[in-house]
């Protein structure tokens, strides 16, 4: 079997890339990660032993084909699911070694979640499906008005806080998603194929606002895409091959 | 609250899905609903008919029957030496006209009384009943027999010459075959059941008020001598409020007149009990104390301890003579008693299965919504909760849907005015009665009245009948909620967000 590279490849834009000397650990730190679906003969290795450091405040976006084991990867990063093997840390602590409790707890606080199918609860309005992760917090009604208000105002759509999902374009439900993924102040936000949905003019809008958002928060921002594109707007991609990552970058 | 906001909109805008689910638990409600309302129809139905035999306050009947052995020789020789003695003391010289005394071409007019059947007891007894732990209330009673002759006293002419043959004794002189003639009389013969009741306990009185559908009842303040028939015998003898009727040569006033329903215990005439025993020479006699148990529930307890604590006493329940009754109306509670339950379990069962499955299915359908809840950071317990005050929700609605449609179902019922068949086995006061030493019968006797009735049911549903199918629904909901939150708890939220819907 191949040894799986570590190394990082930097997208063509991000010039000399180095990430400032910080004190405080790096956003990820992923070393020997591997990930192994059923068992026997019908198993499938979707990562193979990643190793992979991502910085604070840093925007990166893997590339790959599909099976490459790129939403692997992102739901490994997200605290969604437990690697088979290896060591994943998000801001210095062992994923491995927490207990659901403990999972839920950083899913709540510290990662943001944008899918490309939006994911927004149907029966809900576009603030109650921001207030649904308020919700799990100690907040009370006045304060996640308020919260829900501010969020719908950062992703400009103050007027539809009584919207269905279903009467909302495809860019709008994904600005909910967006805030709903901001909703409890992140350190981290994790899209998989956010553009994927969209229609090019509204996928630029999208990408536009997810790099303000990690420009003005200082959020590390890990993005799935097939869109080389939106790849190149980020400060470094990592392209994945058969749950390895390989050299280069296209 | 989110929580609340939450569930109210998922049970709003997934609307099919909640009121196929709410459906579901309501059938099972309904049919709760529905088989207890007919149970109570049947139960009311069948003390409708009870209510008579049982009067409207009394639970059992206390009466000391004479006891029959077999093998007997002669009218009296079946009777126990006790209940013989104390016969011969309540018969005296027998029923009827000295013959040998009365003066051929005279006017009789008389009345005889005798026990219908029972052996009477001093009224004193009734106060030892009154002290048995479990005993509300005792009101006595005297069921008499009034054999009534008049006419004029025939010539009698009988000649018998002795013989040298030996008599049926076997030895001596018998007596040769008698022969003679009647002539010139005419005597006729009527009897009729007399009830002294203690009018000063008209709930407990072998008839009661609400029997009266003339005239009026006893006043205490009233004449002795005021009388209440009953329904058949006025019309027999063309009596009405008002009229008046001689007994033992006193004349009563008829203050009202009284049905007689099926299976009720009947006599031909009311009268105080005391102006009784003083007519008929039983001063202080009673035959049957009617008893009020301190509640329900004691009636058996309070049964044993009479029967114990008393010689020869015989305790009548209002359950020995619901064994009277019998008909479509027993079919039908018989029906209800034993399969009523069976159904209502298995309606409930299966409602709660559908309510199960189809909650289990849309957790399923929901998978991937789950899974996006757990990535932004719901627990375990709050999916749980989530998914439960949903099922919650549905069981609401589905225990209102369900008594909705129990009670439209029980006022259908009751609007098509189904009725059934009840028939009450007659029977005398006694088993002696019928073959007594006196051959007097039932007819003559007070007795339960045989016969057969057409009794509507109406089935009802009570409040806290309602109560409990929503909350039957709502544990429906909860258990239904459980099985699917169970699920949801499980899913990893990696697979869950897999999924393709």
């Amino acid at each position: 079997m191949p040894q799986s590279s570590p190394q990082a490849v930097r997208a063509p834009s991000a010039v000399a890339y180095t990430p400032e000397p910080d004190p405080q650990p790096a956003t990820y730190e992923l070393s020997g990660v591997s990930k192994v679906y059923g068992s026997g003969s019908t198993a499938v290795r979707a990562l193979d032993g990643i190793g992979l450091t991502i910085a604070r405040g840093e925007f990166v976006a893997i590339i790959g084909a599909s099976g490459s084991g790129k939403t692997t990867l992102l739901q490994l990063l997200g605290a969604l699911d437990r690697a088979s093997d290896g060591r994943t840390l998000l801001n210095g602590r062992d994923l491995q070694t927490l207990d659901e409790r403990e999972l839920t707890r950083l899913r709540r606080d510290t990662i943001g979640f944008v899918f490309q199918q939006f994911n927004l609860v149907p029966t809900l309005t576009a603030g109650g499906n921001i207030e649904a992760a308020i919700a799990t917090t100690k907040q009370d009604g006045r304060q996640r008005a308020e919260r829900v208000a501010e969020l719908l105002e950062i992703v400009g759509l103050a007027g539809r806080a009584d919207h269905l999902p279903s009467q909302l374009s495809g860019g709008e439900q994904q600005r909910v998603a967006i805030a709903r993924a901001l909703a409890n102040g992140p350190s981290v936000l994790l899209a998989d194929e956010p553009t994927g949905n969209l229609d090019s003019a509204t996928g630029d809008e999208i990408l536009r606002e997810l790099k303000r958002l990690v420009a003005d928060r200082g959020l590390t921002l890990v993005l799935i895409t097939h869109d080389a594109k939106v790849a190149s707007a980020a400060l470094r991609t990592i392209r994945l091959r058969d749950g390895r990552i390989v050299e280069g970058s296209n | 609250m989110f929580f609340l906001k939450y569930v109210l909109a998922e049970l709003r805008r997934r609307r099919g899905r909640t009121v196929l689910t709410a459906l579901g638990l309501g059938v099972g409600v309904a049919l709760v609903v529905m088989v207890n309302g007919l149970s109570t129809g049947l139960n009311n139905a069948q003390a409708t008919v009870l209510k008579p035999l049982t009067g409207v306050g009394t639970d059992m009947s206390v009466t000391r029957p004479l006891k029959i052995t077999t093998g007997g020789a002669g009218a009296f020789g079946s009777l126990s030496p006790a209940a013989r003695k104390q016969l011969r003391s309540e018969v005296g010289a027998g029923p009827g006209l000295n013959f040998a005394s009365a003066k051929a071409g005279s006017k009789i007019d008389t009345d005889t009384f005798r026990a219908a059947g029972d052996l009477t007891f001093s009224a004193s007894e009734l106060t030892q009943l009154v002290a048995v732990k479990g005993v509300g209330s005792v009101a006595g009673s005297l069921t008499l027999t009034d054999t009534h002759l008049s006419g004029t006293v025939p010539k009698i002419n009988i000649k018998q010459s002795r013989t040298s043959a030996p008599g049926p004794g076997g030895g001596g002189a018998g007596f040769g075959p008698a022969s003679g003639s009647f002539g010139g009389g005419s005597i006729s013969t009527s009897s009729r059941t007399i009830t002294g009741v203690d009018q000063t306990k008209p709930a407990l009185a072998a008839v009661t008020p609400s029997q009266v559908t003339k005239g009026r009842y006893f006043t205490t303040a009233g004449s002795a001598y005021q009388a209440i028939v009953a329904n058949g015998y006025a019309n027999s003898k063309s009596l009405s409020v008002g009229s008046k009727i001689t007994i033992d040569g006193k004349t009563f006033h008829v203050i009202g007149i009284a049905t007689s329903p099926l299976g009720g215990t009947a006599s031909d005439i009311y009268v105080e009990l005391a102006t009784l025993q003083k007519l008929a020479g039983y001063s202080g006699q009673v035959d049957t104390a009617e008893v009020q148990a301190t509640s329900a529930a004691n009636v058996t307890a309070v049964s044993t301890s009479i029967k114990k604590d008393f010689k020869d006493a015989s305790v009548t329940t209002a359950a020995d003579l619901a064994s009277r009754v019998s008909g479509s109306l027993t079919d039908a509670k018989n029906l209800s008693h034993k399969l009523g339950g069976a159904l209502e379990i298995v309606g409930v069962i299966a409602a709660i299965l559908i309510a199960s499955l189809l909650m289990l299915s849309s957790v399923t359908r929901r998978v991937r919504e789950i899974g996006t809840l757990k990535a932004i950071g719901w627990s375990r317990l709050q999916v749980v909760r989530q998914i439960c005050g949903e099922a919650l929700g549905v069981g609401v609605l589905g225990g209102v849907l369900g008594v909705l449609a129990g009670v439209i179902g029980i006022v259908v019922l009751n609007a098509s005015g189904w009725t059934l068949k009840a028939s009450v086995a007659g029977a005398g006061r006694t088993a002696a009665q019928s073959g007594g030493p006196f051959g007097l019968g039932q007819a003559a006797s007070s007795a339960i009245t045989a016969g057969s009735t057409a009794v509507k049911i109406t089935a009802a549903a009570s409040v806290g009948l309602i109560v409990l199918a929503v909350c039957l629904a709502i544990f429906g909901g909860l258990v239904a909620g459980a099985v699917a939150s169970l699920r949801a708890a499980r899913l990893r939220p990696a697979a869950a967000l897999r999924t393709i819907e």
